[in-house]
C-alpha cells in the first residue's frame, strides 16, 4: 500500500464526516500547546490522531509523580525529564504521516518566551492554553487580539471543565446546522419549476398519475388555486384546514373525472391509487414550507459585515489577507449581488427530499432543481469576477472554479461569519467599556445564589454554571497572593511552570482548609463588588466547593474537556460546522453545562 | 482527587474500539486497576485515526489483547484480563457478569448491545452504554428498575427498498448500489444471500445471472485455460446483458411513468468496443485516494466491471470452489468493492442518476459509521465520570442527576447536555420482566419441567406458553395445546442449555397475567483455572514488570 493509500484508509472514517477539503485545511495547520497539563495533552492527542500536520508543545516543567497520576501520555521513565519532550515523544507516534521536524518540544517557560520573543508564537494557526492561571491566559489573549491566530483556553479545575475560544474573524463556509436551511421555492417557483408544475396540474393528469405526483408539485399547484380563490399566497395557521379541504376536493374531483374518461385499453387502474393520496398527506406535513422563505438572520448579518468591511477597506479583496478569507469575502460579495438581482432569494440547492412519486415525475423534479442550482452557481461565478482585481499582465489575482462557487452557492443559507470578543477572565489588568457590559451580562446570568447550593443547580438553568468563572478567577487571585491554589498544601516547591500540580492538594489540615475558605471568600467578595456581580456568590457554599477542588485536574474531566477542545479546534481550523462562541463551562458532578457568549 | 476505593472495583469493558480505547485509558488513569476487556475484532488500518492504544505494527492483532498489553506497560500494577471472543458466547454467563461492579459498553452494533443490556438486566449489574456517530455521541446508564434500558425504546431498523424500485425504476444512487450488491451476491455470494434476492427471478432468470460455480469448476484449485477464455467471454456477456440488452427489452414494455433507460453500449459507441478487450489489455481502476473521489469515464467503468467480474470469478473458483464456501460481500475486499462501484455507476448512467464516488459507495454498502477521535474522547470521559459518580458517594453535590444521560450535538448550540435518565418503560420486552434463575439440569423432561418447576416452584396457575429466543424465537410449550408438544423429550433435546433464556407468557384472560424470563444457569463445577476452556485462552494477569 502506498503512503497515499494508507493515508486515505487511516482517515477514511473521519473524512466521511467532514470531507477531503476540511481534512486538508486541518492537516496544513500548526497547533501550539502551552503547558502540557492532562486536559491539554488529551486535546492534543485527539488533534494528532486526526492528522494535524505540525505541533509544538511549550512547557518549562519537568515530569513529576503528579503527572504520572493524571496524564496517560507520560511514564515512569520520564520522571524528572522535560515534560514538553516527553509528551511530544509519546504523542507523535499517533500521526503516521507526521514529518519528524513537525513534532516540536520547547522546554521553556511559555510566558518568558512570549515576552522575550513573541514572534515565536506568530507562526501558529492555533494556540491552546491549557490549565494555566488567568494571568498567563490574559497575556496570550492580548497577543492574539491583533493576529489571525486562534486561541483556545482549556481549564480543568477539579470537577470543572472550562473552554473559551477566541478568533478575530471566523468565516464558516458551511455551518452544517440541523435541520439545514432549505427553500424549495413553493411560494415563488422559478420559471422552469412553474412550467413543470403547470404541465402537471390535476386537470391534465391521467387517473393513474394523481397518486404519483410529488407533493412539492401538488402544493405549487394548490397554492396557485388558493391564490385564485383568496387573492393571496399566504395560509394562516387557522386556514390550514380550509386549504387542505380545498386541495382534497380538487384532487378528488379531477381524479374522478379522469377515471370516467379513462381508456381501458391503456391498462387497468390500480385499485391502490384512489384518493385520499399519500402525496397530500406529505404536502400537509410540509405545509410550513409553503410560506415564503426569508433570508436567514445569519445571511443578513453576513451582508452587514460585508458592508462594514467595504466601508473600512474600500474594497472586498485584500491581497494581504489569507487566501481562504479572500475567497470567502469575494464569494459573499457575489452572493449579495445575486440576492439583490433575484428579489432577495438565495441560490437554489439541488437537494430535494425523498417523497412518494413515480420515478418519472421525481426524476423531472430533481432535474429541474439540479439545472437551476447549476445556473445559479454559474451566475454567482460571473458575479465574482467584479471583485477580483487583475495583475499587471491582466491575470486575475484569484482563480475561482465553478466547483468552488457551486459548493458555496448551494450552501448559501448556511454560510456565516463570527467575530469573537476577547476571552473574559475577570482578572484583566485594564478594563474597557465593552467589558463593563459583559460583566453586567454575566451578573444577569448568575443571578442570586441561594444558601442551599443544590437548589441553585437543581433549577437547572445552564446560565447558572457561569458562576464558576468568577470563582476560578478568585482562585487565581488567591494563587498570586499565596503562591498556591486554595486547598493546596502549603508546600514550598510550587513552581510557576507546574501550576496544575495536584500533589499539593494531597494533605491539607482542617484548619488550613477553613482558613483558605475564608481567604477565598474575601477575594470573591472583592471581585464581585468590583465587577458588579451578586455578593451572594461570596457567601455561598460554592466558595468551599472551589477550595475542595484545590486546583487539581481530574483525568475523566480532562478527557471530556480535552475532547471538546479538539472538536472546537477542528471546527475553527476547517471553517466548517458551527463553533463554540465563546464559553463552555462543564460541572462534572451534577452534569450541568453552560454554553454561551460571555 | 484520586480515589483509592476505585482500585478494587472490577469493570468489564465490552468493545476495545474507538470508545473502548478511551474508556480503558480513562479508567486506568482514574485509578481503576481491575479491568476485563472483550473484543472479537482485530486491528485495522482505518482504526488508527482514533484508537490510540494501537499502532501500525499492531495491524491484524487482537484489539483486546493489544489494548491489555499497552495498558500494562503504562500501569504494571493493573490486573487486566482480555478475551478475543464474541461476548454472546455462552461462557460469558450470569456468574461471569456477577463478578463485576459495572459493565461499560462501547459497541457499534445494536444486536450485541441488546445482548449485553439483557445480561446486565438479568444479573442486576449496572451498565453504562456509550455510542458515537460523527461529531455526536451519547453516554447512557442502565440501572435495573431505576432507569430506561437499551430495549425500552425502539431502535431504527435498517432501511429496505421496494423490489420493483431496485429492479426496474431506480431514482437514487442507493438503489443502484443495492442492485449492484444483489448482482454480486447472486453470482459470487453464498446461497442464503440469494434468498429474497430481487434479481433472482427463478425460471425467468437469464442463464447468465447464475452463481459462477455453476458455470465451471476448478480442478485442484486450477482453472483451465479454456475455462479462462469462457469466463472472459462471460464477463463481457454479463456486461452487455445487464447494462444494455436487458434494459432495451425493459424499455419496450415500459409503463409511461417509467424513465427510459439508456443502454451503455449505445453510449459507448465509438469510444470502446468491449468485444475486443482481453485480460491483457483491460485493467481495473486502482484503489487510491484520488481514484476514491474521482469521477470515472464510461470506458473506465466498463473495463473495471469486466475485469473485476473476471478476477472475482477466477478467485471464487480457486478459493471457494462450491457455493457453500463462498463468502458474502465484504466492504474491505477491494476487488469486490471495485465490482460494486463499477456496476452501480454503470446503472446510475443507465438511469441518469447522480453517481457516487467509490468512497461513498463503500460507506453505503459497508454501513460504515463515521468516527472521530475527539467525539470518542468526550463520550469515553463522560462514561467513566458517570461510573465514578455511581461508585462513590463521597461528594456533597451528589444527587439523582448524577446518573445522567449525556448527549452531544453539533447543532443545537448547547454542545453538551445532561439530563436525568428516563424511567423504565413498563412495556419493555426486556427490563419489565421478572427473571428467575433456574439451576435445573436441562436433561429433565419438558413435562417434569412444567409440572415441578413452573407450576411447582414458580407457582404459575392457569394457561401459559413457553418460548426460547435463541437462536430465533420459537415456542417450546403451550398449555392450551399440550398434546402437540413432545412432553417426554428432555429440555436439552429441545435446545435448552446452560445460559438459555426461556420466556413465559400468560394469556391476558388470567386475572394477574405473568410474563417472566427463566434463565438457565447450571451450578458451576468447582472453580478451576481457566485452562479447561477451549478456544482462545484469556490472557491472564502479567507478572510485575521486570527491570
Amino acid at each position: 500500500m502506498s503512503n497515499k493509500d494508507l493515508k486515505s484508509t487511516v482517515y477514511d472514517r473521519q473524512v466521511r464526516v467532514w470531507g477531503a477539503n476540511a481534512q486538508s485545511l486541518f492537516e496544513n495547520s500548526h497547533i501550539c500547546l502551552v503547558n502540557a497539563s492532562a486536559s491539554g495533552t488529551e486535546a492534543l492527542k485527539s488533534l494528532i490522531l486526526t492528522g494535524v500536520g505540525a505541533f509544538t508543545v511549550v512547557d518549562g516543567a519537568v515530569v513529576t509523580e503528579a503527572d504520572l497520576g493524571k496524564n496517560f501520555f507520560v511514564e515512569e521513565a520520564d520522571l524528572g525529564k522535560s515534560r514538553a519532550t516527553s509528551i511530544v515523544e509519546h504523542l507523535k507516534v499517533h500521526n503516521l504521516f507526521l514529518k519528524p521536524e513537525n513534532a516540536i518540544a520547547v522546554h521553556e517557560d511559555p510566558i518568558k518566551l512570549l515576552k522575550t520573543s513573541p514572534e515565536f508564537y506568530s507562526k501558529f494557526s492555533l494556540i491552546i492554553v491549557s490549565s494555566c492561571p488567568s494571568d498567563i491566559l490574559n497575556e496570550f489573549t492580548a497577543f492574539c487580539a491583533n493576529t489571525d491566530i486562534i486561541l483556545i483556553n482549556v481549564r480543568n479545575y477539579g470537577q470543572l471543565g472550562i473552554v473559551q475560544s477566541f478568533v478575530k474573524e471566523q468565516c464558516i463556509f458551511d455551518s452544517r446546522i440541523t435541520p439545514p436551511f432549505t427553500d424549495f421555492r413553493i411560494s415563488n417557483p422559478w420559471k422552469e419549476l412553474r412550467d413543470l408544475a403547470e404541465s402537471l396540474q390535476p386537470e391534465k393528469l391521467d387517473a393513474s398519475d394523481h397518486g404519483r405526483m410529488p407533493w412539492l408539485v401538488l402544493m405549487i399547484n394548490a397554492l396557485d388555486l388558493w391564490e385564485k380563490q383568496k387573492g393571496k399566497r399566504t395560509i394562516s395557521y387557522q386556514e390550514r384546514k380550509e386549504f387542505e379541504e380545498m386541495t382534497t376536493q380538487w384532487q378528488k374531483a379531477e381524479y374522478e373525472k379522469a377515471v370516467a374518461s379513462h381508456d381501458p385499453s391503456k391498462g387497468n387502474l390500480d385499485f391502490q391509487f384512489s384518493p385520499p393520496f399519500e402525496n397530500l398527506d406529505e404536502g400537509m406535513r410540509n405545509i410550513h414550507r409553503l410560506a415564503k422563505v426569508e433570508l436567514p438572520d445569519e445571511t443578513t448579518h453576513l451582508f452587514r459585515l460585508l458592508e462594514e468591511r467595504e466601508a473600512r477597506m474600500k474594497t472586498v479583496f485584500d491581497p494581504q489577507e489569507p487566501e481562504l478569507r479572500q475567497r470567502f469575502w469575494v464569494l459573499t460579495a457575489a452572493l449579495r449581488d445575486f440576492v439583490k438581482a433575484n428579489n432577495g432569494l438565495l441560490p437554489v440547492s439541488p437537494t430535494i427530499p425523498d417523497m412518494v412519486s413515480s420515478s418519472l415525475f421525481y426524476g423531472k423534479l430533481r432535474q429541474t432543481f439540479a439545472a437551476k442550482a447549476n445556473a445559479d452557481a454559474q451566475q454567482m461565478l460571473e458575479l465574482t469576477s467584479a471583485y477580483i482585481p487583475a495583475t499587471g499582465t491582466g491575470e486575475p489575482l484569484l482563480v475561482m472554479t465553478f466547483e468552488e462557487v457551486y459548493n458555496f452557492s448551494t450552501k448559501a443559507g448556511m454560510t456565516l461569519c463570527l467575530n469573537y470578543a476577547p476571552i473574559l477572565t475577570l482578572t484583566e489588568k485594564t478594563e474597557s467599556e465593552a467589558n463593563a457590559a459583559r460583566h453586567s451580562n454575566l451578573a444577569t446570568m448568575i443571578g442570586e445564589v441561594p444558601d442551599q447550593v443544590m437548589d441553585y443547580f437543581s433549577l437547572y438553568e445552564p446560565e447558572h454554571n457561569a458562576v464558576w468563572i468568577p470563582l476560578v478567577a478568585a482562585a487565581d487571585i488567591f494563587r498570586q497572593r499565596h503562591n498556591r491554589f486554595p486547598g493546596q498544601a502549603n508546600s514550598g516547591d510550587v513552581v510557576s511552570e507546574a501550576v496544575d500540580n495536584p500533589r499539593h492538594a494531597a494533605v491539607v489540615s482542617k484548619e488550613d482548609f477553613e482558613k483558605d475558605v475564608e481567604d477565598l471568600r474575601t477575594i470573591v467578595q472583592e471581585l464581585c463588588k468590583q465587577k458588579g456581580l451578586s455578593l451572594s456568590i461570596a457567601s455561598s457554599d460554592l466558595v468551599r466547593e472551589t477550595v475542595r477542588f484545590a486546583g487539581g485536574e481530574l483525568h475523566s474531566v480532562s478527557a471530556i474537556v480535552g475532547g471538546v477542545v479538539a472538536q472546537e479546534a477542528f471546527k475553527l481550523l476547517s471553517h466548517l460546522f458551527l463553533p463554540l462562541d465563546n464559553t463552555f463551562v462543564y460541572n462534572g458532578l451534577p452534569g450541568v453545562v453552560f454554553t454561551g457568549k460571555l | 482527587m484520586f480515589n483509592a476505593s476505585l482500585t478494587h472495583k472490577r469493570i468489564f469493558v465490552v468493545g476495545a474500539g474507538g470508545i473502548g480505547c478511551e474508556v480503558l485509558k480513562t479508567l486506568a488513569a482514574s485509578g481503576f486497576r481491575h479491568l476485563t476487556i472483550i473484543d472479537l475484532d482485530t486491528i485495522d488500518v482505518s482504526n488508527l485515526n482514533r484508537q490510540f492504544l494501537f499502532r501500525k505494527e499492531h495491524i491484524g492483532q487482537s484489539k483486546a489483547h493489544v489494548s491489555r498489553s499497552v495498558l500494562l506497560e503504562r500501569y504494571p500494577d493493573a490486573h487486566i484480563i482480555s478475551y478475543q471472543e464474541n461476548v454472546k458466547s455462552p461462557r460469558f454467563n450470569l456468574q461471569f457478569y456477577q463478578q463485576f461492579d459495572c459493565v461499560i459498553c462501547g459497541l457499534d452494533n445494536v444486536d450485541t448491545r441488546r445482548h449485553v443490556n439483557r445480561m446486565c438486566i438479568i444479573s442486576g449489574v449496572p451498565l453504562i452504554d456509550g455510542g458515537t456517530a460523527g461529531l455526536t455521541g451519547q453516554s447512557k446508564p442502565v440501572l435495573k428498575g431505576k432507569t430506561e434500558c437499551f430495549d425500552c425504546t425502539v431502535h431504527a431498523a435498517p432501511t429496505h427498498y421496494a423490489v420493483c424500485t431496485i429492479r426496474a425504476s431506480p431514482t437514487q444512487p442507493v438503489h443502484c448500489i443495492v442492485w449492484a450488491q444483489m448482482l454480486y451476491n447472486l453470482i459470487f455470494g453464498p446461497p442464503e444471500s440469494n434468498f429474497n434476492n430481487a434479481l433472482d427471478d427463478g425460471e425467468k432468470a437469464t442463464p447468465l445471472m447464475v452463481p459462477i460455480w455453476k458455470v465451471c469448476q476448478a480442478t485442484n484449485g486450477v482453472v483451465s485455460e479454456k475455462d479462462r477464455v469462457d469466463l472472459w467471454k462471460r464477463a463481457i456477456d454479463v456486461f452487455t446483458c445487464s447494462f444494455s440488452t436487458e434494459l432495451k427489452e425493459r424499455n419496450e414494455v415500459l409503463d409511461k411513468n417509467m424513465v427510459q433507460a439508456k443502454p451503455i453500449l449505445d453510449l459507448l459507441k465509438g469510444d470502446l468496443d468491449v468485444t475486443t478487450l482481453s485480460p491483457d489489455t483491460c485493467s481495473s481502476i486502482d484503489e487510491t485516494f484520488v481514484e476514491n473521489l474521482a469521477v470515472h469515464t464510461l470506458p473506465q467503468l466498463a473495463k473495471t466491471f469486466i475485469r473485476t467480474f473476471y478476477d472475482l470469478s477466477i478467485r471464487q473458483l480457486t478459493q471457494h470452489p462450491t457455493q457453500d464456501t463462498s463468502v458474502l460481500f465484504d466492504k474491505d475486499d477491494s476487488l469486490a468493492l471495485n465490482f460494486i462501484y463499477a456496476a452501480s455507476s454503470l446503472r446510475s448512467i443507465n438511469f441518469n442518476i447522480k453517481r457516487e464516488t467509490r468512497h461513498s459507495v463503500k460507506a453505503i454498502v459497508g454501513n460504515i459509521v463515521p468516527a472521530v477521535a475527539s467525539t470518542n474522547a468526550v463520550v469515553g470521559g463522560l462514561t467513566v465520570l458517570e461510573l465514578i459518580k455511581f461508585l462513590t458517594i463521597s461528594s456533597p453535590l451528589q444527587n439523582d442527576l448524577c446518573y445522567t444521560v449525556v448527549q452531544m450535538r453539533e447543532s443545537n448550540h448547547r454542545l453538551l447536555s445532561a439530563s436525568a435518565p428516563a424511567d423504565p418503560n413498563p412495556e419493555c420486552p426486556t427490563c419489565s420482566l421478572t427473571y428467575h434463575i433456574c439451576d435445573l439440569n436441562p436433561s429433565i423432561s419438558l413435562k417434569n419441567f412444567v409440572d415441578s418447576y413452573i407450576r411447582g416452584t414458580l407457582t404459575i396457575k392457569g394457561d401459559f406458553s413457553l418460548s426460547v429466543s435463541t437462536p430465533s424465537l420459537r415456542v417450546l410449550y403451550d398449555s392450551e395445546m399440550e398434546e402437540e408438544f413432545p412432553l417426554d423429550k428432555s429440555l436439552s433435546a429441545l435446545g435448552v442449555a446452560d445460559t438459555t433464556l426461556v420466556l413465559l407468557d400468560q394469556c391476558c384472560d388470567t386475572d394477574t397475567p405473568v410474563s417472566c424470563g427463566i434463565y438457565f444457569s447450571l451450578p458451576q463445577p468447582t472453580p478451576q483455572k481457566r485452562t479447561t476452556v477451549s478456544g482462545g485462552l484469556p490472557k491472564e494477569e502479567k507478572t510485575m514488570k521486570t527491570h
